[in-house]
């Protein structure tokens, strides 16, 4: 993700102009709707839609793992979408003239996103430039696949009552498509930063923002289609569904960052008393996130493989005191208690599962591989015991020495595949 | 309905039979009655209820029909499309739930009541001539549909508080404000919603509000996961306590009853919602920095030395060090788990604040804290009673504890009343301990 690297000075004009374009452009649409009402006039348009842009984009919607759908989608595609009108053309004039100028869309948006990464610039957000760039190509997209259509079949995407269905669903088709072109192309942004297959990645993104894309395809066509009718009065009512929709997603996001974060806080609960090395959780946590990456898991497996880190050890509070941690108990009915209070929470079924099958071995000696232990579990015990052989560092316990150590459990203890995940981790760190 | 008292089944035919009255006088009062919009918007109700909407963090739920309700206060131009299409959508609903009959026709009835005469104050306000071309609708339909709103909010909220308070017993007054409080904000929005799609119908038909339906299916579906991984994330975290204090029998229990204590204490002090929250969270973790204690000190009958005093008063700070670590409670973990064993006098630990230095959600922890410890059995003395854990407060009110948070605990006992922790077993007679709360 591009950091911004403006001076603090370049940041502070450019955010100052970027709000004051805002500021002014909220400013002058709300003077227009006041005022104008009904009427209508092609700049107040161009105008009222850069600000839109503005504003959604800035409305951002969390994702997980730090990313972000901006929301400007929606009116972008609606401007795309949009018919011209002369100046001063009523409801009934302006139906089914040409559709704006492809350069005019482009325009629009541009002015709009540069005013919103100006915003985001002063604020020192991130400003995911290539992001924008996808953003705008699929809207391109939009317009000029609208544009080879339209004039085949100018009366399907009429306006008026008894042409809606047909041109709702016309037009939400034509989006749909064009924004898979979306997905791809940011599957494509991430796979630069990752190792796993590009399909994987393609399938990752839908699941991610498929319901947001469709949210701001359906909010596009219809902008679109009552554009004509409301005219000034559009977008400040269709705030209120995109602003709904980024509400939700920003508790999602706010709940699971609370839930991530208590339960590093309590994993941390046995290594206060003295029962694990300080920091293992946390560290064994990141690594296990780390070779599950390297394998290919994606989210939600991603978030259970953390929590299993992080609780892992969760077990050995029930020991009666610290001293007695590495003697007496065995590692498998500490696994067990562990999974036992995982499993009382009803919730993660699956971190439980991990949990306890941490102990068991990749194969016994003179059997078969055990198949039906989670990849989540082999992980986890790989990590921990990485951490285990490389902290607190000492002579004979560098980084190199641990994962040697490791190997010599291949196969039997741990699952080799995960080690070699694990070697190419520490790899590509610069730990070995 | 065998469990309900005869008034409550009186009122709640009476409210079936007032919405049927006034739904008849809105029909026979609007000139542009419309069936097939009534029809339309009740099918809509029907498939929105099969989707209700949960808010996280207590917010109550309030159902998406109202949306559509509004709508079709627009778009038919008065309460009676409203009313007839609440009535079918809700009528018709019961078949895929098991809702006792007399809650299933207190339900249609009272939300038709409420959306009738919210089409009726529209009419007063706006006549009952229907928009045909959206662009007029702005602004002159906010007026209206305001008045519209605010009389369904209150009719709604206003029925459902009296039932609760005839079925349950209980102020009405608590009741509804409680109602009006946690669901005003939904009911603003859902009103805007429901201009939107008024908008939509009146210039594209019903097929342009499925498409609405989409953003709003979604961030419903986004609201879901929400409030059930706050469900996840709080069993989780009792969990977690539950295994944390395992390990003294003699504290079992204790961190739920303080957090359930806490939370019933601030919501009678007055503290708002998001802060009732908070402290259930940091009473649930007041006690986490414990762990770090050993086993010997806390399970030891009779007095600690000063040595192994010093080592428990170190509990406050371990475990502000681990609950600071989770930002929504950071700001709460500096004040309640650091400060949950100061002193009013000044004479408590770690930092020895004296009375209003103290911050309040400290001070009812304490006040929470020490109340279930007297209430339970400990090692050196036997469990007090209710009763006596309360004189047993008051006595020490200006020294150890804060007057005005032991008298929200009072009051929260009164209101809610409490059971206290479970005698486990007959112990041996209480060691001349003082009931300090550790």
């Amino acid at each position: 993700m591009p950091k911004p690297s403006l001076s603090r000075f370049s940041s502070f004009l450019l955010g100052g102009l970027g709000f004051v374009a805002t500021g002014a452009g909220v400013a002058a649409v709300l003077a227009w709707t006041l005022q104008t009402g009904a009427h209508h006039t092609i700049t107040g348009t161009f105008i009222a839609f850069a600000v839109f842009v503005a504003v959604s984009d800035l409305l951002e919607v969390p994702l997980e793992r730090n990313a972000v759908f901006s929301l400007a989608l929606a009116p972008g595609l609606a401007f795309a979408l949009l018919r011209r009108c002369p100046d001063g053309a009523t409801a009934a004039t302006c139906r089914g003239i040409l559709p704006t100028h492809i350069g005019e869309v482009a325009a629009v948006f541009i002015i709009g996103m540069g005013a919103a990464l100006a915003v985001r610039a002063a604020t020192r957000r991130p400003l995911r430039l290539p992001v924008v760039a996808v953003r705008l190509l699929v809207v391109l997209g939009a317009a000029a696949t609208y544009r080879a259509l339209a004039p085949v079949a100018p009366d399907r995407f009429n306006f008026g009552p008894s042409h809606a269905p047909v041109s709702i669903l016309g037009l939400v088709g034509i989006l749909i498509t064009v924004t898979m072109l979306d997905v791809v192309l940011h599957a494509a942004l991430t796979v630069a930063g990752e190792d796993r297959p590009y399909g994987r990645l393609v399938l990752d993104q839908l699941r991610a923002t498929g319901p947001l894309l469709l949210s701001s395809v359906s909010v596009a066509a219809l902008l679109a289609l009552s554009y004509p009718a409301l005219r000034a009065w559009t977008l400040p009512v269709f705030m209120a569904p995109l602003a709904a929709t980024q509400f939700s997603f920003k508790q999602v996001a706010t709940i699971r960052r609370n839930y991530l974060q208590t339960v590093g806080a309590l994993a941390k609960v046995p290594e206060m008393a003295g029962y694990t090395e300080a920091g293992h959780s946390r560290r064994v946590a990141d690594l296990s996130v780390a070779i599950a990456k390297e394998l290919g898991i994606g989210d939600p497996e991603l978030h259970e493989i953390e929590y299993a880190a992080l609780l892992h050890d969760i077990g050995r509070i029930s020991l009666p005191d610290p001293e007695e941690a590495s003697k007496s108990t065995s590692t498998l009915q500490l696994a067990l208690v562990g999974a036992g209070i995982i499993e009382e929470t009803g919730h993660l079924p699956t971190v439980a599962r991990m949990v306890r099958d941490q102990h068991e071995p990749y194969r016994r000696r003179g059997e078969e591989v055990n198949r039906a232990l989670p990849l989540g579990a082999k992980i986890v015990k790989v990590a921990s015991a990485f951490d285990d052989n490389a902290e607190p560092p000492g002579p004979g316990r560098t980084p190199r020495e641990a994962v040697e150590r490791l190997y010599l459990g291949m196969a039997y203890d741990y699952d080799p595949q995960v080690i070699q995940a694990l070697a190419r981790v520490l790899e590509r760190q610069g730990d070995i | 309905m065998k469990s309900l008292p005869v008034r409550a089944r009186i009122y709640i035919y009476a409210v079936f039979i007032t919405a049927v009255g006034v739904l008849v006088f809105a029909i026979k009062n609007d000139p542009s009655f419309n069936l097939s919009v009534a029809l339309g918007f009740g099918v809509l109700i029907f498939l929105a209820e099969q989707f209700p909407v949960v808010l996280p963090q207590g917010e109550g739920s309030i159902s998406v029909s109202f949306v559509l309700t509004i709508a079709a206060i627009i778009v038919g131009g008065g309460g009676a499309e409203a009313g007839i299409a609440t009535a079918f959508g809700f009528l018709t609903f019961r078949n895929m739930r098991n809702v006792p009959l007399g809650r299933h026709l207190f339900n249609a009835g009272e939300l038709a009541l409420a959306a009738t005469l919210g089409g009726l104050a529209y009419q007063a306000i706006h006549g009952a001539a229907p928009f045909h071309d959206a662009a007029d609708m702005f602004p002159a339909v906010f007026l209206p549909v305001s008045a519209a709103t605010a009389v369904q909010f209150i009719v709604s909220t206003g029925l459902v508080a009296f039932a609760v308070a005839i079925a349950r017993g209980g102020k009405l007054r608590v009741v509804w404000g409680a109602q009006l409080r946690t669901i005003l904000k939904g009911y603003v929005a859902f009103g805007v919603l429901g201009i939107i799609l008024a908008a939509l119908h009146v210039e594209m038909g019903f097929a342009s509000v499925i498409f609405l339906l989409v953003p709003l299916l979604v961030a419903r579906n986004a609201f879901q996961s929400a409030a059930q991984m706050e469900g996840a994330f709080e069993a989780t975290v009792r969990s977690l306590i539950k295994a944390i204090e395992a390990k003294d029998e003699y504290t079992r229990g204790h961190a739920e009853r303080v957090a359930k204590l806490s939370e019933m204490t601030a919501r009678a002090y007055g503290l708002s919602a998001e802060e009732c929250r908070i402290i259930r969270y940091i009473a649930l973790m007041h006690d986490v920095g414990k762990l770090g204690v050993s086993t010997k000190i806390l399970a030891k009958p009779g007095k600690l030395t000063d040595e192994e005093y010093e080592h428990m008063k170190q509990h406050p700070l371990r475990g502000y060090e681990i609950v600071s670590e989770i930002e929504f409670l950071k700001a709460a973990a500096e004040t309640a788990v650091r400060h949950h064993h100061e002193r009013m006098d000044g004479r408590g630990y770690p930092d020895g604040l004296v009375g209003e230095q103290i911050p309040v959600i400290a001070r009812i922890v304490m006040c929470c804290d020490a109340f279930d410890s007297m209430t339970s059995t400990r090692v050196y003395r036997k469990a007090k009673s209710i009763e006596d854990a309360i004189v047993e407060l008051r006595r020490c009110v200006g020294t150890q504890f804060d007057p005005v948070s032991l008298a929200a605990l009072e009051k929260a006992i009164a209101r809610e009343g409490w059971e206290a922790e479970p005698e486990l077993q007959d112990e041996e007679e209480a060691i001349g301990a003082k009931a300090l709360a550790l």
